[in-house]
Order: C-alpha cells, then sequence, then structure tokens
C-alpha cells in the first residue's frame, strides 16, 4: 500500500547511508578523480598505488581480472580522451565506500577500502547495458549505406573497416576469410572478378544480446564478371555484429548462400 | 548441396576451438552436450528428439532455396528428410564458438554420408555452417542455422 510505503523507504536510507557530494571525505573524493583519470591517462603508477593488492575487477563480459592483469592492461593502452562519468554517486560507512556510476555503455559499482596507506579500490564490477535494439537497427541500417557504397565502387578497403579485426567471413564457394586483412585480400580478389552496379540488403530481423547483434537478411545483387554474361542472383545472410568500445558496430562473423540452386 | 540434406544435423561433439567469450564451463558443456543430443536424433531418425533442440522461432537457411521460419515448416523438413534418407556417418568440426548472455553463435563444418530409405546411391555431402542457439530455461535450442559451401577440390 503507497500510503505504508514511506516509512520502509525512509528506514533504509536511514540504515543505508548516501552521503551527497559534500558528504564524501576530501580524500576519497580525490582519490576518486586522481583514480579516474589515472585509467583514461593510462597512468599506471597513480592506478597501481589507488589499487589494493588483493583487487579483482569482473568485467561485463564475466572474466575475472587479477591487479596484476588489470595493471598490464593499463600499461600497454594509449592514453585516451576522458569518458565523463554519469549519476556518480558514493556511499561511505566508516573505512568502506561504494562507488557507482554510468559510463558511455556500462555502469561500474567499486569498492573502496581505507587502510593506512588511504583510499583504494578492493573490487571493480562492470556490467553492461543492454543496447535499445531500434538504436542497433539504425546503426547496421547506416552501415549498410556505407557498405552498399563500397560494395559498387568496388572498395575492399573500405568494407574490410567494418569488420572486426578477428572476423571470420564464410562466402559460399571461397575458403574462411579470417582477420580483417583477410577479409581485404578475399574482397579485393572477389572485385577482381566481378563488379557490381546494383545491390539490396534488407535486414528481416536482430536479436540483441549484450555486445552482439544477430542479424538475419535477405539480399539481391548483378554481378557483372570480367567477361560473360551478368549474373543475377538473391539470398539470404546471417551476420553478427559486434559493439566496440566507441560505440560502433562491426561485423565479427558473417555467412550468406544464395536461394538459387546452384548459384554461388 | 542439395537442400534440406542432412546437413540438418549439423551439430556434433567433435573438437571446439572455443572463443567463447563471457561463456562459463556450464554454457559449454551444457551447450555441446545438446549438440550431442541433436546428432544422436538423427541418427537415429528420432524427429521428436531433433525438433526438442529447435526453437519456435526457428529460421533455417539453406542454399538453393528461401528461408524455413518456425516449428511447423520445420516439423515437415525434419519428417520428410527422415523418411527419404539415413543418414550413416557424420563429422563436424565446430572452429569457433561466441556465447553472450543466453546465446551462442557456432561455425564449423561438416561431413556427412546418408542413404536413401528406398533406391539409390548414398550421397555425400560437405559445407559450412553458423548456428545461433538459445538458452531458453536452461536448454540450449536453435534458433537459426545457416549453411553454404566450400569450396570446390581440385582433384589431380
Amino acid at each position: 500500500m503507497p500510503a505504508r510505503s514511506y516509512p520502509v523507504a525512509l528506514g533504509l536510507l536511514l540504515v543505508t547511508p548516501s552521503l551527497s557530494r559534500a558528504q564524501v571525505p576530501a580524500d576519497l573524493r580525490a582519490a576518486a578523480r586522481a583514480r579516474n583519470t589515472a585509467v583514461t591517462q593510462a597512468d599506471a603508477a597513480t592506478w597501481d598505488r589507488l589499487t589494493a593488492d588483493n583487487f579483482t575487477l569482473i568485467t561485463a563480459g564475466g572474466k575475472v581480472v587479477t591487479k596484476a592483469e588489470r595493471l598490464a592492461q593499463i600499461k600497454r593502452q594509449q592514453p585516451g580522451a576522458p569518458v565523463p562519468l554519469q549519476h556518480d554517486t558514493m556511499q561511505v560507512n566508516g573505512n568502506l565506500a561504494v562507488q557507482r556510476f554510468q559510463g558511455r555503455d556500462i555502469w561500474v559499482t567499486q569498492v573502496w577500502g581505507k587502510d593506512k596507506r588511504g583510499w583504494r579500490v578492493n573490487a571493480v564490477q562492470v556490467t553492461l547495458i543492454e543496447p535499445d535494439s531500434a538504436a542497433v537497427r539504425q546503426a547496421i541500417d547506416s552501415a549498410y549505406v556505407r557498405y552498399n557504397a563500397a560494395l559498387k565502387s568496388g572498395d575492399a578497403a573500405a568494407i574490410a573497416q567494418m569488420y572486426t579485426d578477428d572476423a571470420i567471413v564464410m562466402a559460399p564457394n571461397f575458403p574462411a576469410w579470417q582477420g580483417r586483412a583477410a577479409v581485404n585480400a578475399g574482397f579485393a580478389g572477389f572485385f577482381g572478378q566481378f563488379a557490381i552496379t546494383d545491390v539490396r540488403l534488407a535486414t528481416r530481423d536482430v536479436i540483441v544480446s549484450g555486445a552482439l547483434a544477430i542479424e538475419q537478411g535477405t539480399y539481391e545483387w548483378t554481378l557483372h564478371p570480367k567477361t560473360g554474361a551478368d549474373i543475377k542472383d538473391n539470398g539470404k545472410y546471417l551476420t553478427v555484429w559486434q559493439r566496440q568500445t566507441d560505440g560502433s558496430w562491426k561485423i565479427v562473423r558473417d555467412i550468406n548462400n544464395s536461394d538459387r540452386p546452384g548459384a554461388m | 548441396m542439395r537442400a534440406g540434406s542432412v546437413s540438418l544435423f549439423l551439430i556434433a561433439v567433435s573438437a571446439c576451438r572455443s572463443g567463447a567469450a563471457g561463456a562459463t564451463a556450464a554454457d559449454s558443456t551444457a551447450l555441446l552436450a545438446a549438440y550431442e543430443q541433436y546428432r544422436q536424433a538423427w541418427l537415429h531418425n528420432d524427429s521428436a528428439a531433433a525438433l526438442g533442440r529447435i526453437s519456435d522461432d526457428i529460421q533455417i537457411l539453406i542454399s538453393g532455396i528461401p528461408e524455413i521460419v518456425g516449428k511447423h515448416a520445420t516439423r515437415k523438413l525434419f519428417l520428410d528428410e527422415m523418411a527419404n534418407y539415413r543418414h550413416t556417418a557424420l563429422t563436424l568440426d565446430h572452429h569457433d564458438v561466441i556465447v553472450s548472455g543466453d546465446y551462442a553463435i557456432v561455425i564449423g563444418t561438416y561431413d556427412e554420408t546418408e542413404e536413401p530409405t528406398k533406391t539409390g546411391a548414398s550421397l555425400h555431402n560437405t559445407g559450412r555452417y553458423m548456428t545461433v542457439w538459445r538458452n531458453e530455461r536452461g536448454e540450449w535450442r536453435i534458433v537459426r542455422y545457416m549453411l553454404n559451401d566450400l569450396p570446390a577440390v581440385a582433384h589431380p
């Protein structure tokens, strides 16, 4: 009953102290700011100083990463532009604090502990925010405008840029193209044999699951071989898109076949 | 490749080189068990067991024909296939597995032999597949699968 819910809610607030920004200890605020900057700037020394030795990170994919592993990642990464944190909150209870904030497409919960060396992060959990399926569909539609243009202009490099580094493409009657370089070479070889003047790709449905989008669609195109008559073909494809760290979507797995018996 | 061939049982437990991001050992074990059940269903002409590993919103994408959509159309396809052919050999190789949430994407190659139930020579099919599985209340079921042809092998 609504009338009875207020006292309960108030009680929860009392037993779960949530401090406003002004109430968060100054040394914790400074540590949180410095550590966030250290992550974006790939400042391994500062990150190390503000991270407990028994630190663990659980990634959005469910992998457990130790401090040594994470430190090695930070040392390898290039400094980047700071990502603005949204909905940044901190709950402090004595020498423990729980910070929660939202990045571009993730929620981050991190646990701070204070000891004689000051505030340090003990644990971080990252949760992926499920993308809105309409937004994914729009991103795919937009990608296909570029894809179609590259097909018509025979631009293998432009098409290859739409695939991930570890993409696998399985075109009928061709060996699998594994990796972006192979995708580039594969399309370049294809364009050496055929030109494409008209092509239509139509998405039938998209399943979104975490950072992947599984798209099923149909194609129609006319191939103009270097010699011989044009080949009209239509068929279907199954394409797996993967969201990238910059929010864009690239193809990670791709297969297609023709509806025409004996066709390509 | 003959449309509607056994490639329908494109699944078996062979070498699984998993790139299963986010997959747990339990996910992989359950997925491979589902694969094996599906394979055994085809080897025993057990249409009910095979359909038990198929999701209600299945889409089957075979070369040479438009897509087959839904459980009803799939049931007809399986029953026709099992009535006309008995599958005697199958080698499948899962090249890669990606797991994301309740979905798993598997790619690989297949090699199969099937005997007509009435008359005619046995058929040998090879090809490639991509299969999308969904974990439905603890049971992995196929929601999408597509097959296509490998490059022709040149014989000296």
